[in-house]
């Protein structure tokens, strides 16, 4: 049996090894690990750059009331980001695979076209779905463009869904039966929460708050990217994408608006990533193309 | 005579994209050494996930030497009074660096120059390769380029590795940054590591030592083999499905296939959700029996030799069978839940900004299917109801999951059927989006004719109305593939009686501009596809869909035509001769009855010749139009046909405009009805075709 704060440990130990810095989750609600300044930001610029980190990941449209065996509210990214993506790192990904435990001889595993994009990010990346006994355990990416610039050198993403990899780990079907340690399932630890948070995104959420807030976290991210504080300025995007979920999860959005409303936070989010290179060292090159 | 491989070794590379590549790489480099005069006995190229490139077998080992004229100046200023050779002449040799000896006259562009011969030696192949494999692989049309590492190359996944053997020795070349060398590398698991190649030609059996099929069509057949292999030891069948193994061939170096069983619970599922569930989220086969219905065994390609420890069988019927309880889930929910309650719910599903929701397109669509209903023959309340519900099934859980919306149409008829409707109603839901090609079965019985061609119709005219017509290659609502649809349904429905086209959407809303031109045009690429020349075509449709003729009929004529042209090539010939200079004559001319009485008399060439081809019409004339109106064209042309010889004979002894100024009023009258006789003959084949726009076979 392998818990999942050990293959958490396990990650980190692995990801140390092979030179990544290992961050910690960033503390506000998001959607991907990509979300994270330390990928959105970092990845941004000529400087080499390898972190790993845990994220908690909110999206309030799977959210399932603690009821479906696969879909949850809230689950946890193992984010890797390596720039300038190593030539073996394939090879290191799958030596991680089996430093989890997973003897690849007796699976099979295929790398599966699959281009990742983020509008709310203006970001896309080329790669792979990576399938294991038909189970998607990794999206494997290399970013091509993140808050409308070019990257170069190129960074290459690996995001480990812990709660999948760890069912297929121990052979469960149920998410609520992992064991989160040796006492403690992830029933234990998230089901209440699940129920709760499906309650207020799907039922309790006031919609007129948060539209309103959305257009409040617009304002002060355009307002602080303005004063060069971009960092602050990211946090209120990041709020505002969050509103956006939330609104989407409500079904308050139709289908004009939601495009609109994406293409409202892209904005923001691509301010911040310029005002990032403009203040980084190398960075103005790049923000000039 | 030597062997040269290439390998480019990559990262995955999207499977769809593979071959394409492959081929496009092999045909880049052999124009490349063809043009240098450079060519090999046989090519293989070969296309894998990580691979890709070529072995040219009984390559030259170097070109051939050749000599290149080179003109110095004209001969009038490289030879003196003597003959001997000038100052300008041995300039020209030193310049050139050859001797004054060497030099003789050569034709130049303006005359007799002084020139020499230069002996050019063959390059080594090596170093011509050299030259061209990069190039080529830079001029690759890339469907989704990338950068990696330090973000300099670009290609459609990273390369990490290039083999370049001339038989033995290694072709120093570089490709995106990668010098090339002998090494390949084994399968991705199950044969980890690098691989030698000794020799160009050792190249196929190596790799496949190392667990890698590196040439696709060798890797589909070994599929192929094994998945009706797996089929027949579970007694059971597969539907062909040539999409699914060839996707699969290029997602694995060394395919191999395992089973799994499906939990028999799921078995009571309509077999088309057990396959879309199975087959677009796993890439899963369904094991079917002898009538089709699902067996409890699924058939997985897996990238590995053989599943010895059961793991991954194990794994795969895990995620099988919650894919499968989701499946389970959204039919069971949605099959409870009755069309008409979804109705209200469509107006929240956007058709198109400027055309309302789908609610709307339900009501146009009903109106349709009843207008249509009367004219075929169906039972009105039930075309309307079906024609009312057939999109219901867009707001089902089932159809909203983006693994099953291609079951869209069969899902809402899946539905009806649970909830008890008649099967010609659920049958018309299920069907209504066929016929989706040109191949594609037809809408089953009168209903999903009616139905199908209500939903098309809608769809053409109301996009036709914002002047969303398809242009060049866009063609977002699929319009093209909808005109091709109805014109299929009216051509060949058994159920579908001719009718007019143009009136049913005439009493049932606007008919925008270039609609109907669009739908003939679809009828004219239908027929073009079944190979009838363009002038037959042309012939036809000069009296086609715009004018009011119905598309069976014209159907019915083309082919008629086309058989009987090929039987009476020569006559046709001939008459569409005639008939273009009969319409010429009588372009703009007066219509006046025929008066037989007016003709010459028989004695006169004249009038035997108006008599005679006056008796050849009216011999044939009511059988013929009796043939047409039965839809017989082919007997009515048949007769038809037997009137050439008096239209030779009248064109040759008949001077029609025999008063063309109209100076004397008898001979007026004499031509009018001569125009009138050939008015006649003319409106006899017009019933068919226009004959005028036959190109004889000589002049084609």
């Amino acid at each position: 049996m392998l818990t999942i704060q050990d293959l958490i440990e396990k990650m980190k130990h692995f990801w140390a090894g092979e030179g990544c810095l290992i961050a910690e989750p960033y503390d506000l609600e998001k959607g991907a690990g990509t979300m994270n300044p330390e990928t959105f930001l970092r990845v941004l610029g000529p400087k080499p750059y390898a972190s790993a980190y845990v994220e908690p990941c909110r999206r309030p449209r799977d959210g399932r009331y603690g009821e479906n065996p696969q879909r949850v509210e809230k689950h946890h990214q193992f984010q890797v980001i390596m720039k300038p993506s190593p030539d073996d790192i394939q090879e290191r990904y799958l030596r991680s695979l089996e430093a989890f435990g997973i003897v690849l001889e007796d699976h099979d595993l295929k790398f599966e076209e699959d281009n990742w994009e983020a509008p709310t990010l203006g970001a896309w990346g080329v790669g792979w779905q990576v399938m294991l006994d038909g189970t998607e355990i990794t999206q494997f990416t290399y970013f091509q463009q993140a808050g409308g610039f070019e990257l170069k050198p190129v960074t290459v993403e690996i995001t480990y869904g812990i709660e999948r990899l760890c069912m297929f780990l121990n052979g469960i079907g149920d998410i609520y039966d992992l064991p989160w340690n040796e006492r403690f399932t992830y029933g234990d630890m998230r089901r209440v929460a699940a129920r709760q948070f499906s309650v207020f995104d799907f039922e309790e959420a006031r919609t007129d708050l948060t539209a309103r807030w959305f257009e409040e976290f617009e304002a002060e991210s355009r307002r602080l990217v303005e004063a060069g504080l971009y960092l602050p300025a990211y946090d209120f995007c990041l709020k505002a994408s969050h509103a956006f979920n939330i609104l989407d999860a409500r079904g308050a959005i139709s289908v004009a608006a939601r495009a609109d409303y994406i293409k409202r936070v892209r904005r923001l989010a691509c301010a911040c990533a310029e005002a990032y290179l403009l203040h980084t060292e190398g960075g103005k090159e790049a923000a000039r193309g | 005579m030597a062997d040269f491989l290439l390998e480019i070794g990559t990262e995955e590379i999207p499977a769809g994209m593979i071959r394409g590549l492959s081929e496009a790489l092999s045909r880049a480099v052999s124009e490349g050494l063809g043009s240098l005069g450079l060519e090999a006995a046989r090519q293989q190229s070969f296309a894998a996930p990580r691979r890709i490139g070529f072995l040219l077998e009984g390559l030259p080992e170097r070109q051939e030497d050749r000599e290149e004229t080179v003109a110095g100046p004209p001969l009038s200023a490289a030879r003196d009074a003597s003959g001997a050779w000038t100052k300008a002449a041995e300039g020209f040799a030193r310049k050139q660096g050859v001797e004054v000896k060497d030099l003789r006259e050569v034709a130049g562009l303006k005359g007799p120059c002084v020139g020499f011969a230069r002996h050019i030696p063959g390059r080594p192949s090596a170093e011509v390769l050299a030259e061209i494999v990069p190039r080529a692989v830079d001029g690759l049309h890339l469907p989704k380029a990338m950068r990696w590492g330090e973000g300099t190359e670009v290609f459609v996944r990273p390369v990490r590795w290039v083999v370049a053997l001339l038989d033995d020795r290694v072709v120093p070349l570089t490709i995106k940054g990668i010098e090339a060398g002998r090494t390949s590398r084994g399968h991705r698991i199950h044969a980890n590591g690098p691989v030698e190649i000794g020799r160009a030609r050792e190249y196929f059996d190596v790799l496949r030592d190392a667990l890698v099929v590196a040439e696709s069509e060798e890797r589909i057949r070994k599929l192929e083999g094994d998945l009706r292999a797996a089929a027949e030891g579970l007694q059971g069948r597969l539907v062909p499905d040539p999409d699914l193994v060839a996707k699969m061939s290029f997602l694995c170096e060394f395919p191999s296939v395992v089973s799994g069983r499906i939990p028999e619970e799921f078995l009571t599922l309509p077999t088309e959700v057990l396959v879309a569930c199975l087959r677009e989220h796993q890439n899963f086969f369904v094991v079917r029996d002898a009538r089709g219905d699902a067996l409890p065994h699924f058939l997985a390609v897996i990238d590995a030799p053989s599943d010895s420890k059961g793991f991954i069988r194990t794994g795969l019927e895990n995620v099988s069978r919650s894919r499968l309880s989701d499946a389970r889930f959204f039919y069971d929910h949605d099959a409870r839940v009755p069309l008409e309650d979804r109705l209200e719910a469509l107006q929240g599903v956007v058709f198109h900004p400027k055309l309302g929701t789908y609610h709307d397109k339900a009501l146009r669509t009903e109106t349709l299917a009843l207008a249509l209903a009367e004219i075929v023959g169906a039972d009105a309340s039930e075309a309307g109801w079906a024609g009312r519900h057939a999109k219901c099934d867009l707001v089902s859980l089932l159809v909203q999951e983006k693994e099953f919306t291609a079951l869209q149409g069969v899902a809402g008829g899946l539905f009806a059927k649970a909830q008890g409707r008649p099967e010609g109603v659920w049958q018309a839901i299920y069907d209504h989006y066929r016929p989706l090609s040109a191949e594609d079965a037809l809408p089953r019985g009168a209903l999903g004719a009616v139905v199908a061609l209500a939903d098309k119709l809608d769809t053409l005219r109301e996009m036709f109305g914002i002047g969303q017509a398809p242009t060049g290659s866009k063609d977002p609502f699929a319009l093209r593939r909808g005109a091709v649809g109805v014109m299929r349904i009216l051509c060949e429905h058994p159920l579908v009686k001719p009718f007019d086209l143009i009136a049913l959407l005439d009493s049932t809303g606007p008919v925008p501009e270039g609609l109907v031109d669009f739908l003939e045009g679809r009828l004219r690429f239908l027929w073009e596809a079944k190979g009838y020349p363009y002038d037959e075509i042309n012939a036809v449709l000069e009296f086609g869909v715009a004018k009011g003729a119905s598309p069976r009929l014209l159907d019915l004529k083309i082919r008629d035509l086309h058989t009987v042209r090929e039987q009476f090539a020569e006559d046709f010939d001939h008459l569409a001769v005639a008939f273009k200079r009969a319409k010429n004559i009588l372009k703009g001319t007066p219509e006046v009855g025929l008066n037989p009485s007016l003709f010459l008399p028989p004695e006169e060439k004249e009038g035997a010749g108006e008599r005679a081809l006056h008796e050849a019409v009216e011999a044939v004339r009511q059988e013929a139009l009796d043939l047409f109106a039965e839809g017989r064209y082919a007997e009515g042309l048949q007769r038809l046909a037997t009137v050439r010889p008096a239209v030779d004979r009248f064109f040759d002894d008949v001077l029609v405009m025999c008063d063309p100024e109209g100076k004397d009023p008898a001979r007026t009258a004499l031509q009018n009805n001569r125009l009138a006789l050939l008015r006649e003959l003319v409106a006899l084949f017009d019933r068919v075709a226009d004959f005028s726009q036959i190109v004889p076979r000589e002049a084609r």
